[in-house]
């Protein structure tokens, strides 16, 4: 059971560093629409957009070619069909974190309460098996609230 | 392997927790709760420590290093912050099981 706590909170702690990425992505996007609509509605000044991103390194000029094609087609449909895409992501981790959180809540209580448990029935053993002088030195109380509390 | 390295990592956490527990307090209800809630929750912001690292230097490890020089100014801050402002919140009673 605490094996099962221990991945749940692992998951509920990788959510928020996910959230950082995915809202990263949906900037992106938002980037990739702007770029499109430049490079559609003016030629000349789509050859400055152009060399301002290759002068960066290889592999985010890919990213930014294969990312752009689905705006040239349809650039307003797309932004929404993406931008959609990403909030559904948003709503599969909000719930994956609710039931991570609620299970890691759940397994860790649980098993504190079955150690406690155990802890007392122990301690209230060990009492009953004491001598009679042990009693006398020992305030009776005392010994009840160490018991409950 | 891993989980078995964790679980270990866990009991042996539990049981320091539970002998430090005793020798300061005798009350089972703060063993409890030093057992129960709270492990989770140092589990889940651990976690988030850690992912946060590996997923900035993953994706843009110029970038993560140059924020990372923030980072000792950033821990002696919250050290601080922590130890000035502990007795306002918990009160005089600093030992109390509800206090994080």
């Amino acid at each position: 059971m605490i094996i099962l706590g221990t991945v749940m909170a692992i998951a509920s702690g990788v959510a928020l560093p996910g959230h950082m990425l995915l809202f990263g992505r949906v900037i992106n996007e938002f980037v990739f629409h702007s770029i499109a609509r430049a490079l559609l509605s003016n030629q000349n000044s789509g050859v400055m957009v152009d060399q301002h991103f290759c002068a960066s390194a290889n592999s985010s000029r890919d990213m930014l070619t294969s990312n752009l094609l689905p705006y040239y087609n349809d650039t307003r449909n797309t932004l929404l069909e993406r931008v959609g895409l990403f909030s559904l992501y948003y709503v599969a981790m909000a719930t994956a974190v609710l039931f991570a959180t609620f299970l890691a809540t759940v397994f860790w209580n649980a098993s504190a309460y079955r150690q406690t448990r155990r802890m007392r029935d122990a301690f209230y053993r060990s009492i009953l098996r004491q001598d009679i002088g042990w009693f006398d030195v020992t305030e009776a109380n005392e010994l009840s609230t160490r018991l409950v509390e | 392997m891993s989980v078995l390295f964790i679980s270990v990592f866990l009991l042996c956490y539990s049981l320091v927790l539970i002998i430090v527990c005793c020798i300061v307090c005798s009350d089972i209800e703060k063993i409890q709760s030093g057992i129960g809630d709270k492990v989770a929750l140092f589990l889940q912001y651990f976690t988030t420590f850690l992912a946060g690292f590996v997923i900035g230097y993953a994706t843009n490890w110029k970038l993560a290093l140059v924020v990372s020089v923030m980072l000792p100014i950033l821990t002696v801050m919250a050290a601080t912050i922590a130890k000035v402002s502990i007795v306002e919140v918990c009160g005089v009673d600093i030992d109390a099981a509800i206090c994080i």
